[in-house]
């Protein structure tokens, strides 16, 4: 009779999983699509494994390549997120595209404008002037949802094609702080071109503003000072892929914790998650619908500009046309993969990004197409679809909940015996 | 609702993905040049035409730089398609002809995205392709970074700028020449003193051509008339025809026409006058000679061509040794040439305009006038 | 009377459930035969076994005797077997004959032949009470009669037994009267009714036989002359039930909610409340009684502050709360049961604990600044499933997957664990079974004696009758009468429902008399 109440011990996993996040379906999803494109390779005339193999060395087999994928993962790790979050509270991001663009802008524009600026602010204003610009072009679309009922996915797909234009035009204007050869006056101030450069491209931004790298790290007098002397550290030191391993990776991560804890820890993710469950019975239970709409679009809007910024201080240090291209139509994949869960997002971001990282390796040696990594990318996301569709996870758990509820009930009536017994 | 929408935006992803998969034909090389055979040919021409110049020199650069090269790798990134006629096709043709002077292996990726370029030309690099090649200004930073990487492979990069890394060689065309010498042309051929460049889109090198074409106006103490308008595409005949069709009627006689498959346009709005009875109206073709579009009224033009600017580097510079900079390439290294005309203008003017080119390639000085911008 | 159906020992597993427990069954010519069984009991999986949706795991069906396998659907409806599903399986935009005949080859084909089907349907209408226009267009009608076009898509297929899955839970009080008229004109005409409810007082109004249903295995099937509702509830449930509610007498105190003149514009865009006016008091259930329709639900809504008051006005706790924010309402010490808990009574897809503080998450101790605290959460959570007897496996699993009494228990839990002032319970019992119903209004008598207010609105007259302090009798949208609980005419109020009479002052009965009336409605 003692221990009747034992408490019982979650690991990090299950709190995973309870808040519905299955992994199962992600991985039969990407298993299965390695599945059928292996018979796609096949059928070109190729060995599969070894184009797997290649993939596979092409994104982890070389301090270039984890570099690589990790960079190509940070921007997905953010649009997947923006999607992810707004999709739980029922806003359906279509707009990542254009809010990372203008994220990147707004980054690009700070850093080329206040180059003065010490290194630790002027970061910190790029990533805040990437979120604004972010929020501000989520908001619109959030604003005719909420309050005359848009659909928020035309209204935020379109206006990516509105940025677009603004982005193409913007590229196309002399940047006042590098000296204009006309002067067009207030104009200016809304363009980024490089005037310096016969193409549409912008200029560096501050290089304080480049996020760090572990190079850099490594090159600190403290870290120095302990390992200076070590065969490793030199060989680390003449390792050009450690530059290129910057802080975004890290942020990153940073960003999936800070989602999660905001999704399911906190009044605002509860209110989101509940309007997107069911916006009448969340206003039936007193929550501000419009409000709720407005705030998770601001949230969205914010991941999907600072993935832009992230691809500006931490790879690329400046925008042109096509400087990104469909990383933020690409983050609505990466959610869906990751059962809309910020760890999920995480992860899918991860797998696309070693993805395309590995591609280009498989091509050369042996002959298989870039492209098929695209086919293998959409086979994944139609099985996830598939497999959330036909609620796979609800059957199972349905199966095992039904055990537990016995269970419990069987505890429940033999615990009232006992205690009759006691008595 | 919300699922299904779910569900039809992901096809439509989906979708989207899959089209992008199919549609680049990122073949093996074979299929692709079934497709472009015979623009093949027309290269082959050009190569010869090379040859024949090269010939002349004391020591053949070409038979060293095919011992030097002969079955080394090649390898090309492209921004698109190769059979997409236009950019990426130019490129594609230009490896070939390297291919085939040279006795090089060549390999491309095409669709290549800025943001994943370093990483392509890094595992080019790593599987042991000995040049790399990447085509358009956009991927100057990750070629840069690239090259300094691996310093012994050398780099070429079509319109890039950077001069002081060893192994990027960096090429633009020298531009203006073109535009002064049909200037020439055009302005001594015209009778009604009016004369329309109907161009694609305006961008910096074409700017520049129009500016010298104006200057050989001023030059020869002209008074004709030179107005450009724009198409805003590069595959619109219908709108080329309707801007000619207006140019004639406002009594332009000499349009110059550079649109690619808008050219088409063009030449059959010059038709319709000419077969009116306007038997003095011409067309200027640009970049490729058109005028089996039409032999009685189309003037071969200027051709500034990319498979001689990539031959010229991998000849006179990486074969030869030479270290990396920025290049810029024009009539002397033969990657820009005047087309026949055909006989469609005076003897007199025709002479002109050749002696006037034969002078300039002895002596760039003897046309003072004549600003050439390699930093376009 | 002959056998028509015989079910020999039939098992059907889902994984981790043993629906059927060698369940036998014998089916009459000419009955009416009441599968009685509380949700979950397995009477639609029998059904659906026999109709050839599910395949049993194990036993035999005799058909006439004969032993027949039946695959699928078309097996069935070959035989002679027809089934009324709950979700009607119509299509909306076409007219009652081209639905009747959907699925069927006419006798000219490939034309439509429809005149002789509409023919037919009128015959039949003629014949057993079932009147429907056959070129009406489904969206058009009624449920009710919607209903009848499904049981006419079963006769047109010559159906000898027809398999109705809680045909009531849909109808109002009226349509249940005709429906059962119905079902006697077919038995008069030798077919045989399977009817599948958990209502007991519909199995002792209409049937011949029952058979009851618990965990899966049948318990019996008596006569319905053998049976009495108690002893009914009993095998259902397994225990004894309380089938009236055993209330205290409290005397009413300060009235905590005041109606003036109310009147709100419903969804369709008609007006659903008409210059309602009534009091509610502590220690008082205040019942709404009316046939499902009459502007109730939108009365609770409008004082909940969903719906927009288009005039009049609500006082709660002498403060004015007329079209303020359902949070306002909230922060009032409202408490609201919604008739619809799946639509807006709980948050489908979150988990128990999570409904649990769904209206209180916001406010110490569940949350500092912005931060959800899940340690108070779970020491809250843990209590309330306690106190409540909400069976979950856990506070972590998600109320979809509870059965709909349990869920009902969280919203319940959730609204009577702040002690609320005034309780709106709006159809608390709609859908439920006998034991969770009577659980729901143990808890209503409670709260009542913890002193709330409680507006109690049912289309369930029986549990207006015996829990409620005074009544309260709508008829489109408008209140026709207030009447003391305690001795109400179930005659007058039945009247008053229907819209037959008006009263403004409830008129003291003779308690005996009161008595009766209750007595006769059960």
């Amino acid at each position: 009779m003692q221990a009747k109440h034992q408490p019982r011990k979650q690991n990090l996993w299950q709190a995973f999983l309870e808040k519905s996040f299955n992994i199962t379906i992600p991985v039969v999803a990407i298993l299965a699509a390695f599945a059928i494109s292996g018979l796609l390779i096949l059928g070109w005339g190729s060995n599969p494994i070894a184009a797997y193999k290649a993939i596979f060395q092409g994104a982890f087999g070389s301090p270039n390549a984890i570099a690589t994928t990790l960079t190509r993962m940070t921007p997905l790790v953010f649009t997947g997120l923006a999607v992810a979050y707004g999709y739980k509270a029922g806003f359906f991001n279509v707009g990542a595209e254009g809010q990372l663009y203008m994220g990147a802008l707004a980054a690009t524009w700070v850093g080329v404008t206040f180059t003065n600026w010490p290194g630790w602010l002027l970061v910190i204003a790029c990533f805040l002037a990437a979120s604004l610009a972010g929020a501000f072009l989520a908001l619109i679309p959030a604003y005719l949802k909420a309050k005359r009922g848009f659909n928020e996915v035309l209204t935020t797909l379109l206006f990516n094609y509105i940025v677009m234009q603004f982005f193409a035009w913007s590229l196309r204007i002399d940047h006042p702080m590098a000296g204009v050869d006309e002067k067009w006056g207030l104009v200016n101030w809304f363009g980024i071109k490089d005037p310096t450069q016969p193409y549409p491209k912008s200029a560096f931004v501050a290089e304080q503003s480049w996020l760090p790298s572990v190079n850099s790290f490594l090159k600190t007098g403290f870290i120095n000072s302990i390992f200076g002397g070590t065969h490793w550290y030199q060989a680390s030191l003449a390792e050009p892929a450690l530059e290129r391993i910057t802080l975004a990776p890290l942020l990153a991560v940073l960003g999936v914790i800070i989602v999660f804890v905001l999704m399911f820890k906190t009044t605002i993710g509860f209110r989101a998650r509940a309007v997107g469950v069911s916006p009448d019975a969340a206003r039936a239970m007193g929550i501000n619908v419009s409000k709720t709409i407005l705030v998770t679009a601001l949230i969205s809007g914010t991941l999907a500009g600072l993935a832009g910024a992230m691809e500006i201080l931490g790879t690329q240090h400046r925008v042109m046309e096509r400087f990104l291209v469909d990383a933020g139509f690409t983050g609505i994949p990466v959610a869906l993969i990751g059962q809309l869960h910020p760890v999920g997002a995480w992860l899918s971001a991860f797998f696309f990004g070693a993805l395309r990282a590995g591609a280009n390796r498989m091509q050369i040696t042996t002959a298989v197409p870039v492209a098929m990594v695209y086919v293998i990318q959409a086979l994944t996301i139609l099985f996830a679809i598939a497999g959330t569709t036909i609620e796979l996870v609800s059957y199972f758990k349905k199966s095992r909940m039904t055990s537990l509820s016995e269970r419990a009930e069987e505890e429940r009536l033999s615990l009232e015996n006992n205690e009759v017994l006691d008595a | 609702m919300k699922k299904t929408l779910v569900v039809l935006v992901s096809l439509l992803v989906l979708f989207t993905m899959m089209l992008s998969a199919c549609a680049p034909a990122a073949a093996p090389e074979k299929v692709v040049e079934t497709v472009v055979v015979e623009v093949e040919k027309e290269v082959e021409k050009v190569v010869e035409k090379t040859v024949v110049v090269e010939a002349e020199a004391p020591e053949d650069p070409m038979a060293v730089a095919r011992e030097k090269l002969a079955g080394k790798k090649l390898a090309g990134i492209l921004s698109g398609a190769v059979n997409d006629a236009g950019w990426n096709t130019q490129a594609y043709m230009a490896m070939v002809s390297a291919r085939d002077t040279f006795g090089l292996d060549i390999a491309y990726t095409e669709h290549v995205k800025v943001e994943d370029a370093a990483q392509v030309m890094r595992d080019y690099a790593d599987a042991g392709f000995d040049i790399i090649f990447a085509h358009g200004y956009e991927y100057a930073d990750q070629i840069a970074q690239v090259a300094q990487e691996y310093p012994n492979i050398p780099f070429i990069q079509t319109n890039g700028s950077v001069g002081d890394i060893k192994n990027l060689y960096t090429i633009t065309l020298s531009t203006g020449e073109g535009g002064y010498f049909m200037g020439r042309l055009a302005c001594q051929a015209t009778k009604t003193g009016k004369i329309t460049i109907i161009g694609a889109d305006e961008f910096p090198i074409w700017s520049h051509h129009i500016l010298m074409f104006k200057q050989a106006c001023t030059d020869l103490g002209s008074k004709a008339e030179v107005s450009e308008v724009y198409i805003g595409s590069w595959n619109d005949p219908a709108k080329a025809k309707q801007l000619a069709t207006a140019a004639i009627a406002n009594g332009s006689d000499i349009i110059i026409s550079n649109a690619d498959s808008g050219d088409t346009g063009t030449v059959e709005a010059v038709k319709e006058a000419y077969d009116k009875g306007n038997k003095d109206v011409r067309m200027i073709s640009w970049v490729k000679d058109k005028n089996y579009l039409g032999p009685d009224f189309v003037i071969g033009g200027w051709t500034e061509d990319v498979a001689a600017e990539l031959l010229y580097i991998l000849a006179d510079k990486i074969a030869a040794g030479e270290p990396g900079g920025h290049f810029a390439i024009g009539m002397k290294e033969h990657a820009a040439y005047m087309n026949p005309i055909y006989g469609l203008v005076s003897m007199d003017i025709e002479k002109d305009v050749v002696a006037k080119i034969e002078g300039y390639l002895k002596d760039p000085g003897s046309i003072p006038t004549l600003k050439v911008r390699t930093d376009l | 009377m002959t056998e028509l159906l015989r079910l020999e020992k039939i098992c059907k597993t889902f994984p981790g459930v043993v629906a059927n427990d060698h369940v036998d069954l014998e089916i009459k010519k000419g009955e009416i035969h009441a599968l009685l069984g509380e949700n979950g009991a397995g009477k639609t999986t029998l059904m659906n076994c026999v109709y050839g949706v599910y395949r049993p795991n194990s036993g035999k069906i005799f058909w006439k005797g004969q032993e027949v396998e039946i695959h699928q659907a078309r097996d069935a409806i070959a035989l002679g077997i027809g089934m009324v599903h709950q979700h009607f399986m119509l299509v909306p935009p076409l007219t009652v004959a081209e639905n009747v005949i959907l699925g069927l080859p006419t006798r000219h084909e490939p034309f439509l032949d429809l005149a002789s089907v509409e023919e037919k349907i009128f015959e039949s209408g003629q014949k057993f009470h079932l009147k429907v226009d056959p070129k009406a267009r489904i969206w058009q009608l009624p449920v009710g009669i919607q209903q009848r076009v499904e049981i006419l898509k079963a006769l047109y297929r010559d159906a000898e037994l027809l398999i109705l899955d809680e045909p009531t839970a849909v109808l109002t009080p009226q349509e249940v009267e005709e429906l059962f008229l119905v079902l006697e004109a077919l038995t008069e005409h030798g077919l045989s009714i399977i009817f599948i409810t958990h209502k007991l007082e519909e199995v002792m109004r209409s049937c011949n036989r029952v058979s009851v249903l618990r965990d899966g295995r049948r318990v019996d099937t008596l006569a319905i002359e053998d049976t009495n509702p108690q002893l009914l509830a009993k095998m259902m449930v397994g225990r004894e039930v309380l089938l009236k509610a055993d209330k205290t007498d409290l005397p009413p105190g300060e009235v905590v909610l005041s109606v003036k003149e109310l009147s709100a514009i419903g969804g369709r865009g008609l007006p659903a409340v008409k210059n309602v006016s009534f009091e509610v008091r502590r220690n008082e259930i205040f019942g709404i009684a009316g046939v499902d329709g009459n502007g109730q639900t939108e009365l609770g809504e409008t004082i909940s502050g969903l719906l927009r008051a288009t005039g009049g006005k609500v006082t709660i706790s002498g403060k004015d709360a007329t079209n303020k924010t359902p949070f306002d309402i909230l922060n009032m010490g409202v408490a609201v049961i919604p008739p619809d808990r799946q639509k807006l009574g709980l948050l489908m897809n979150f988990a128990v604990d999570e409904n649990l503080i769904a209206k209180s998450y916001w406010k110490p101790p569940f949350s500092k600044s912005i931060f959800l605290r899940k340690k108070e959460i779970d020491k809250f959570s843990e209590k309330a499933i306690k106190d409540f007897n909400i069976r979950t496996p856990g506070p972590e699993i998600q109320v979809k997957l509870l059965s709909g009494g349990n869920q009902q228990k969280v919203v319940i839990a959730r609204e009577l664990s702040k002690n609320p002032d005034l309780l709106i319970a709006s159809q608390p019992t709609r859908g439920l079974d006998v034991s969770a119903t009577e659980y729901v209004h143990k808890q209503l008598l409670a709260a009542r004696e913890a002193g709330a207010a409680i507006l109690f609105i049912s289309t369930e007259l029986e549990e207006i009758l015996s829990l409620s302090d005074r009544i309260g009798v709508i008829y489109e949208g408008e209140i026709m009468g207030i009447l003391p609980g305690k001795g109400a005419n179930i005659l007058e109020i039945g009247e008053m429902m229907a819209g037959l009479r008006r009263s403004n002052t409830g008129s003291e009965q003779p308690k005996k008399e009161a008595e009766n009336a209750s007595e006769a409605s059960a």
